[in-house]
């Protein structure tokens, strides 16, 4: 498809398209919809499983030992926190920056950022040894005095992910309240007047709505910024924080902020993808888009592979025989196979899309997307296990064993994940209605044949 | 020293010890084995005493331990021991301070004797063997006085009768002669590790029977041909010290080690010299002839010196090389060495000496030309050992040509570790009557008809010689844990029985008291009565006795025919040697069902829970194995399965396998899963005392089966980290280079950015001197014991999980031949700047005020952070909820928390133990003394290799230590972790 074929596409938009559009994806679901649900639904009850299993006999069911014992959960945990980052970015950096190419994108993407969290949410508590005191690391008053450790990485990271929660999810909320209104007077059922009703605050589209709308998002926008960088840093102060080999660079904010980019995009394009499909919104969600994402991809995909190269180099440079040790096991040791295969996902498969083609190639850019998050699953892997497996003494160095009991809670992740993503695309407007109308050019008025206020 | 309150049972004698003082003190019925246990416990024949009163002495109140001093009976050594009681229960073994033997010291077989004790397989009751519907045969409980009636009637019969028993000595052993003589019984004694061949060379060379005494503290060069003296061999906690107290002298012992596989005590030698089996006699004879040539033993008469040379003449330097595989070079080093020094030890035995009572000869004839008898070698002044094989083989013979009325076994497991070819199985089989007073199942036993069971050493009263002038006592610590009598007692009541009694006045207890009351007498005491109280409070009587044994040394006849290995029919081609060693995990295969000792990492292998079998790389390359395979070893005899474990560190087509019980002992040993290793050996040589370990080839082929092998250490070479260091010597005394990383030598404190926290009065620290520290892995044990830490078993041994609060890393920095082996005991190090502090979320693990880094359990949400971060991996994590399966739960010590699934734990440098000292301390006004406070792991270390102290206290032995040139600290000069615990570095000749 040429460019010039996609420019007319667009113009032929309207804004009434897009309104039945997008709201024809809240229809009376299909058989296909709750297979999916019900799918996602049976991993979450075999991952809770798993959890209770894990529970009751102790943490020892999870292939977690000595010495490595942070191992798959503390992996998932990276991961979907880094999945939830590219949300925010592409609804509120990119709104500042003024992106015209987020719009039809972000609502999905947020959703996932919220979700994302939430799934990443569980890690900790599914990977310490007492759950049930989790709690401790909160500074809440009590009468025993006690209070966190305000020194330790893990007590910023109940702060830095907690206020990531609330700011994206609260952001979420408010640029959906313009489009639950326009589904609130579209909808038909009561259950669904009801709901929007409630949800949509009695937004009527006024302009002095609009005017404090649009000031209170852009306020949103800039209070949600600095969390996209936060965040991960934080997250990656885990490490960073701690003297394990491997683990103890000054690069790891910067290098986790890059990766949760670069695993967010990917992960959005893995889900609007299907999505554009199903429910045919070609000419919303459009190859320019997706155009506009993969060099979103290309650029930290760049950044990731500086960072990787940089780890090798600051292990040689530093002279450090600890560091170097590490930075040889990597490439050839026991866990050879992940860091070959995260290089080849992360860095060599990602060179494909400066083809400019394959970045117009959904069919592609599917299979990218998915070999990108394996790749940065490999990532943390990487991070977590080969540095804790050759530690300074040589005598406590140790390997991994698989097991199910974090496969299974691993794959409920996913099902937890996508329950969610499920029931929103059914309830909730995944492309962001007014702000695609803000796009595309207003329609002229025909008082006669359209009234168009309602349409907002 | 820490202060303890030696009672005697006598002592305990209470007078009101009322039933419902029992009754209501109900928590008491968590002590129960069916009974409320008394504190001071007795057969229940003589039903003395109960819980003690509460207003009389202090030390029997609940929460205060009481000790009692015993003797170790788990090795012929006769370690003194001190048996830590609390509410009436052993919880921990340790070695009395006062026995010239041990000196407070105890290794980790007898530590681990409290699960002898507590074993949830030991045998409970008396049991008679019948046959189910189905004609199988199992056991069933009955009463003491029918098992009793069924021993005596048998004793009336007609026929004969035998008693297979182990080493015993004292009072024990004359009860036994005398039920023997009063019964016509035909009396063996079997125990594999008495070293009775040693015994008999000295009869032969010295004219004096009986293992002698080697003083290995006097020796300037020592030389072992195999003899494992710091593992099994003789007496190892005595010999461990010595050798240390003579390696921390200004110009060290240097130590010289032949044998075909690296063991423990090998590995600690400054030249470890590989050899091939069998090929230690020749290397001794051309030793002699060296030592002949250099004009060495002018005074030894004309008649000796002529046997002597007709030795020396049919050695030769060649052939010694080309036979034992070790260069001229290195053979040389070894001769020049103990021909310049003032005094030496030259020492053979273990597997390696087994193979020719030749080597046995030699080498007390090389201690008699370097002039060492009577001075490190003392002849005839350690035991006389009974063991005989070639007795036992005669027994067995009479056993299966007529069936006998009575066999007795006793504290022995012939069917075990008799070779299949002596048919003993088939004779026990054709008895009458088997009837074993066994304690615990082995392979023996459960070929029993009647099993009365016996207590354990630790509930029983008794006595102990293990040399002269050493007169060492035993009393029951507690109550009888189960429905079991001592064995005097058993021998005494069936005697009755039978109607002639061999002892009128009462039980055992009154026997051994006699005995006592009577040597009291012989001393010419006045008070008799005080001087048994006294003895027993001691734990026996203990004088130097001087003077040496005359040496005669007439009996002694050159040999010079070679013995050739035993190749059994169908042995193929690729002739395997088999070598069966004694280690410190299972000794003679005794203890395969003690946990503590099959999760104890085997010191040069660091392998736990099965045995397995040591080939040289070069070997399984050629059979086409690998580590971690599992192999099938079989002769004509019998099979074996086996994980392989490839080393450089033993010889070429040599297959050196741990000796190991069988599954027959309970549950762990089951775990475990070791075939009967000495069912592949062959009996041949009957006319010797010993049974001969090296010995026959073996086939060695891939097997079907699998068997985990599971090792705990990651790598095997410290990759120049500076971990574990080395100082090296040269020959003339100069210090010379380090041999890792030199670039730290003395500990220099880092500049540091921010203030220190300075504690005020205590800085508690600690030093391990690896100069000392053997590798004997004495102090995990006690680690265990004292803070109850779980034992995982194999599964979870394999996935990383050992709960072990205390490692010992052993390194490998030398080459193919030469291992150049460390030791290092790795424990928290109580980092001032602990890098787990900081990244613990709750405070579960802080800097306490005096040093320590302390684990708040109860606060431990288990985010793992602090062990990944710590840089030494001593942080254990409780993956699960481990149990101590009933009796086993007795010995849980009640001063230390046992820990829940989810939480970290780790060493807390015995906290209970300063606590107590401190609150000591405090009542009487004062500071905590230096050496007040031991943790168990520098209590036990038989090298004194652990020092504890206060810091902050510049007169201490741990601050002293810490000033030392050789101190340093592991990982701290790269880390600035600053800990607590330094390193003294090791000290080897360059050679």
């Amino acid at each position: 498809m040429s460019s010039t074929a996609v420019a007319k596409k667009e113009e032929e938009l309207t804004y009434k398209y897009v309104t039945d559009k997008v709201l024809s994806m809240l229809s009376a679901p299909t058989g296909g919809w709750y297979v999916l649900l019900a799918t996602c639904i049976a991993l979450v009850i075999i991952g809770k499983c798993c959890w209770f299993y894990q529970m009751i006999y102790g943490m020892g069911v999870a292939g977690i030992a000595h010495p490595i014992m942070w191992g798959v959960y503390i992996t998932n945990f990276v991961f979907w926190v880094g999945i939830a980052h590219s949300g925010t970015l592409i609804s509120a950096v990119l709104y500042l920056f003024r992106a015209k190419f987020r719009q039809p994108i972000y609502r999905l993407a947020e959703a996932m950022t919220v979700f994302a969290v939430m799934t990443a949410g569980l890690f900790p508590l599914i990977h310490v040894g007492r759950p049930w005191f989790a709690y401790w690391l909160m500074p809440y008053p009590n009468e025993r005095t006690l209070w966190p450790n305000f020194k330790s990485p893990l007590v910023w990271d109940v702060f830095a992910i907690s206020t990531y929660f609330t700011v994206s999810a609260v952001f979420f909320f408010i640029g959906l309240i313009p489009d639950i209104a326009t589904a609130r007077d579209k909808s038909k059922s009561l259950f669904r007047k009801v709901l929007y009703g409630i949800t949509s605050l009695g937004w009527s589209g006024s302009n002095s709505q609009f005017k404090h709308y649009t000031a209170g998002y852009l306020l949103f926008a800039g209070l949600a910024t600095p969390l996209v960088i936060s965040v991960h840093s934080v997250v990656s102060w885990d490490f960073a924080m701690g003297i394990v080999p491997g683990w103890h660079a000054t690069i790891f904010p910067p290098y986790f902020v890059a990766g949760a980019i670069f695993s967010g995009v990917a992960m959005v394009i893995t889900l609007i993808i299907p999505l554009r499909k199903v429910f045919g919104l070609e000419r919303i969600v459009t190859i320019d888009h997706f155009e506009a994402m993969c060099k979103l991809i290309m650029l930290t995909s760049g950044i990731v592979s500086y960072a990787y190269i940089t780890e090798f180099y600051t292990a040689w440079f530093s002279n450090n025989s600890y560091e170097r040790f590490q930075f040889w096991f990597r490439p050839f040791g026991d866990f050879k196979l992940a860091f070959w295969g995260m290089t080849f996902c992360n860095c060599i498969a990602p060179l494909a899309l400066w083809y400019r083609p394959l970045r117009r190639n959904i069919k592609f850019l599917f299979v990218l997307s998915l070999v990108i998050n394996v790749g940065m699953w490999l990532e943390r892997f990487n991070i977590i296990f080969t540095s804790l497996a050759r530690e300074f003494d040589p005598a406590a160095w140790g390997s991994y064993n698989f097991s199910w009991i974090e496969a299974g809670i691993t794959v409920g992740a996913f099902g937890w994940f996508g329950m969610w993503m499920t029931l929103f695309i059914k309830f909730f407007p995944s492309i962001a209605i007014m702000e695609v109308k803000e796009v595309i050019t207003p329609p002229k008025r025909h008082p006669e044949k359209h009234h168009q206020v309602e349409a907002h | 020293m820490k202060k303890k309150k030696s009672l005697n049972i006598i002592g305990n004698t209470q007078e009101n010890t009322s039933e419902d003082l029992v009754s209501r003190r109900s928590f008491l019925k968590v002590l129960g084995a069916g009974t409320a246990l008394g504190l001071s416990a007795c057969a229940d024949s003589t039903k003395q005493k109960i819980f003690p009163d509460l207003e009389g002495n202090s030390a029997k109140n609940p929460g205060v331990a009481v000790w009692y001093n015993s003797t170790c009976r788990e090795c012929e050594a006769g370690c003194g021991i001190s048996v830590r009681t609390r509410e009436g229960r052993a919880v921990k073994i340790e070695g009395n301070a006062n026995h010239p033997v041990n000196k407070g010291s105890l290794c980790a077989t007898g530590q681990a004797a409290l699960q002898g004790l507590y074993d949830p397989d030991r045998i409970r009751e008396p049991l008679q063997k019948e046959l189910n519907k189905k004609g199988q045969p199992f056991f069933k409980a009955i009463s003491w006085d029918k098992a009793l009636a069924q021993v005596s009637s048998a004793l009336k019969g007609k026929g004969a009768n035998y008693i297979i028993r182990g080493e015993e000595t004292g009072s024990l052993e004359k009860i036994f002669d005398q039920f023997s003589s009063k019964f016509n019984i035909t009396q063996n004694v079997w125990d594999i590790t008495s070293e009775s061949e040693l015994a008999e060379s000295s009869k032969r060379v010295f004219g004096t029977y009986g293992i002698p005494h080697y003083k290995f503290g006097k020796a300037e060069v020592i030389l072992s041909f195999g003899a494992n003296f710091l593992e099994t061999w003789v007496s190892p906690v005595e010999f461990a010290r010595e050798f240390a107290e003579a390696k921390r002298k200004e110009h060290p012992v240097k130590f010289f080690h032949v044998e075909p596989r690296l063991s423990m005590t090998g590995s600690n030698a400054d030249l470890w010299l590989k050899s091939k089996p069998g090929s230690e006699v020749e290397i001794a004879k051309y030793l002699i002839a060296e030592l002949v040539k250099s004009k060495k033993g002018q005074n030894l008469g004309s008649d000796l010196m002529s046997k002597i040379s007709s030795i020396a003449s049919s050695a030769d330097l060649s052939k010694a090389v080309s036979t034992s595989g070790i260069s001229q070079e290195k053979l040389t080093s070894v001769i020049d060495s103990l021909v310049k020094s003032k005094s030496s030890l030259v020492i053979a035995g273990g597997t390696a000496g087994s193979f020719s009572n030749d080597l046995l000869d030699y080498v007390n004839i090389i201690n008699l030309l370097l002039g060492n008898v009577g001075k490190t070698v003392l002849p005839g002044l350690l035991r006389k050992p009974k063991s005989n094989l070639s007795e036992i083989l005669k027994t067995s013979k009479e056993l299966n040509a007529k069936a006998a009325n009575l066999l007795i076994t006793y504290n022995c497991d012939p069917v075990l570790n008799l070779p299949v070819e002596a048919g003993f199985e088939y004779g026990v089989k054709k008895s009458k009557l088997h009837v074993s007073f066994s304690s615990h199942f082995n392979e023996t036993t459960r070929l029993a008809d009647i099993i009365l069971p016996a207590n354990t050493s630790l509930e029983s009263w008794g006595d102990a010689n293990p040399r002269p002038g050493v007169k060492s006592l035993m009393q029951p610590v507690m109550q009888a844990v189960f429905n079991t009598k001592e064995v005097g007692d058993i021998l005494i009541d069936s005697s009755k029985k039978a109607g002639q009694s061999i002892f009128e006045n009462g039980s055992f207890q009154d026997y051994v008291k006699a005995e006592w009351l009577d040597y009291g007498k012989r001393l010419s005491r006045t008070n008799i009565e005080k001087f048994w109280k006294e003895s027993l409070e001691k734990g026996g009587y203990f004088t130097n006795p001087k003077g040496q044994a005359k040496i005669e040394s007439s009996g002694f006849k050159p040999k010079s025919k070679n013995k050739k290995f035993i190749s059994p029919k169908g042995i193929e081609k690729d002739k395997i040697v088999l070598y069966p060693y004694t280690s410190i995990r299972d000794f003679s295969g005794k203890y395969a069902n003690r946990p503590w000792l099959q999760e104890l990492p085997d010191p040069v292998t660091k392998i736990v829970w099965s045995s397995w079998a040591e080939i040289h790389p070069k070997t399984a390359n050629r059979l086409g194995l690998s580590k971690g395979d599992t192999v099938s070893v079989s002769n004509f005899y019998g099979e074996v399965q086996l994980p392989v474990y490839t080393t450089n560190y033993v010889s070429e087509n040599t297959i050196a396998v741990p000796v190991s019980g069988t599954g027959e002992q309970g549950r762990y040993a089951n775990q475990a899963g070791n075939g009967n290793i000495f069912s592949l050996l062959a009996s041949a040589y009957s006319s010797e005392k010993s049974l001969r370990l090296l010995s026959t080839e073996v086939n060695v082929k891939r097997s079907r089966i699998s068997r985990k092998l599971v090792q705990t250490q990651g790598s095997d070479s410290q990759l120049g980290r500076g971990l574990a260091e080395t100082e090296l010597i040269s020959e003339d005394h100069s210090k010379g280079h380090d041999d890792h990383s030199s670039h730290h030598g003395k500990h220099h404190e880092p500049e540091q950015m921010y203030k220190q926290r300075t504690p005020a009065i205590y800085d508690w620290g600690m030093n391990i001197d690896l100069a000392s520290c053997t590798g004997c892995s004495a102090c995990v044990v006690a680690c265990y014991a004292e803070n109850n830490i779980s034992v995982v078993g194999k599964e979870v041994c394999d996935q990383g999980r050992e709960m072990s609060w205390l490692r010992i890393e052993r390194y490998y920095d030398g080459d193919e031949e030469d291992p150049k082996t460390s030791h290092l005991p790795m424990m928290c190090q109580h980092c001032d700047n602990a890098p787990c502090e900081p990244v613990c979320p709750v405070y579960a693990t802080y800097h306490t005020e005096e040093g320590l880094n302390a684990m708040v359990y109860n606060r431990c949400v288990g985010t793992r952070y602090c062990g990944n971060n710590c840089s030494y991996k001593v942080r254990r994590f409780n993956w699960f909820e481990f149990d101590w399966p009933e009796p086993l739960n007795l010995q849980i010590n009640p001063d230390v928390t046992k820990r829940v699934a989810g939480v970290m734990e780790k060493c807390t440098f015995c906290i209970q133990r300063i606590n107590e000292a401190k609150d000591t301390a405090k009542d009487e006004g004062r500071l905590v003394r230096d050496g007040e406070v031991q943790p168990a792991c520098a209590q036990t270390c038989p090298t004194k290799a652990i020092t504890f102290g206060n810091r902050k206290d510049p007169d201490s032995n741990v601050s002293k230590l810490g000033a030392a040139d050789r101190a340093y600290k592991v990982l701290d000069h790269h880390l600035n972790t600053q800990p607590s615990v330094t390193y003294l570095k090791d000290r080897r000749y360059k050679v």
